[in-house]
């Protein structure tokens, strides 16, 4: 009897630790990435219901809508790439997932407002060697994560003045569009939903040589225009 | 293109036919599931359709397949293809592919980049209203008519759906990290989205990220 006993709790112990450790391989995937933890905290698509102020683009557009720096083509257009002035395609780049990397850059991506609890998960930096030798940050990044939401990125990058930055409209019927919206005065374009859905969201201006985006999703779209908001250089 | 236009080679089908048949989902193949199903697993496949090929081994992390890296900002684990050497990948076909259950997508521009591309959004529900990640395809120039759009492919008894999203380019605009015509490939692999990153496997000829 005790035998037998001691046999089923081994057992159990056994099958146990294989339940265990299935259950850690299906929450790592099997492939060593951290654990899955759904965006609860995330507003459902029935709680993104507010969009910005501004004009919303037509999603049937069928000729392209200039905006301050902006161009929005029409559905299943391709969009041209800005790129740098007077730069190169020797390009540096730098990943760090030290908040310390951020310190004493020229294209700050930090923004003075940001809702509590979010914390840097990951910078980028690129650093591209212009035409008169000298190598200057033209895209710098920074990652926001906090458990149970879906990141926020910040990108800062250089662009040539004279470019227009193009976007695409989504098709009619589409559950995401744009609005031509202003930030303190400064244009900008805002992706956002057209009813209740997760899509990505985008802050996007552009002052000076520098575009802004700002990239989220399913967060309070007051919170992600008062993010974006606060990145807006005031002239002195 | 050809249902099998795509399985140049008989082992990565016949990886594919092992892949599903492990996972015991011959019956998911042969019914096809409800328009407004919840997605299951899935696999996402190399991009570019020429083989052989090779992935750039960027050796960042260890005890990992050397050819992962994270050059983008944020948190995608990336690939970058190659058919050949020097142009030889210029104008090669880039699709986004991928096999065992329906999946549901919408295709957008990139931003934050000087890189030509496409985004790849993925959701949970046909409806597209809950976000669960996102593919980049870069250095690609779009075929017209695919950003902006969406996508609800499924063939039913293949197990697999795919969209051609364009082809690889030549050169890319000043300021875009770029030495050479490739593909580059990652994807959002954040704790919240629904990608997992296949570190160990070689991504040339088994799958690049699962969605679970």
């Amino acid at each position: 009897m005790k035998r037998k006993a001691l046999t089923t709790i081994l057992f159990a112990a056994v099958a146990a630790a294989a339940v265990s450790v299935a259950a850690i391989a299906l929450a790592f995937g099997g492939d060593g990435d951290a654990p899955k933890q759904a965006a609860t905290d995330a507003l459902k698509p029935s709680e993104l219901t507010k969009v910005p102020p501004g004009q919303q683009v037509r999603q049937d557009i069928t000729a392209p809508v200039t905006y301050g720096q902006f161009r929005i083509l029409p559905a299943g257009s391709v969009p041209a790439t800005c790129g740098v002035p007077h730069g190169s395609n020797d390009v540096k780049i730098t990943e760090s997932k030290d908040p310390m990397a951020l310190r004493g850059l020229a294209l700050n991506p930090i923004p003075p407002y940001l809702p509590a609890g979010w914390t840097v998960s990951e910078v980028h930096i690129e650093r591209t060697l212009m035409d008169d030798g000298i190598r200057q940050e033209t895209n710098v990044s920074v990652e926001y994560t906090r458990p149970r939401q879906f990141p926020i990125l910040i990108t800062r990058m250089v662009i040539d003045p004279a470019c227009l930055v193009e976007m695409v409209e989504d098709e009619p019927g589409s559950n995401s569009t744009n609005t031509l919206s202003e930030l303190r005065g400064v244009k900008a374009v805002v992706t956002h939903q057209t009813r209740g859905a997760q899509v990505p969201l985008l802050v996007q201006f552009v002052q000076g040589s520098t575009l802004t985006v700002v990239q989220a999703v399913a967060i309070d779209m007051d919170q992600l225009l008062r993010i974006a908001e606060s990145l807006v250089e005031v002239e002195k | 293109m050809k249902i099998f236009g795509m399985f140049k080679s008989s082992a990565a089908l016949g990886a594919l036919v092992g892949i599903a048949t492990t996972l015991g989902v011959w019956t998911a193949f042969i019914n096809a599931p409800v328009a407004s199903a919840v997605p299951g697993v899935a696999y996402v496949w190399r991009g570019m359709y020429p083989e052989p090929q090779t992935c750039w081994p960027w050796s960042q992390f260890e005890n990992v397949n050397s050819c992962w890296h994270d050059d983008e900002g944020g948190t995608y684990t990336a690939i970058d293809y190659n058919y050949g050497s020097g142009d030889d990948d210029v104008g090669a076909l880039v699709q986004l592919w991928y096999d065992t259950t329906r999946q549901y997508w919408k295709f957008q521009s990139l931003a934050g980049t000087n890189c030509s591309g496409v985004r790849v959004v993925l959701y949970h529900d046909s409806a597209k209203t809950n976000y669960a990640g996102e593919l980049h395809y870069l250095h690609i120039e779009p075929y017209s008519g695919v950003i902006g759009s969406a996508y609800d492919y499924w063939d039913s008894y293949y197990g697999y759906g795919y969209r051609d999203l364009g082809t690889v380019k030549e050169s890319e605009g000043e300021g875009c990290a770029f030495d050479g015509a490739h593909l580059h490939q990652s994807a959002n692999t954040d704790a919240s989205t629904a990608f997992y990153t296949n570190w160990n496997g070689n991504p040339a000829s088994s799958w690049e990220h699962k969605i679970q």
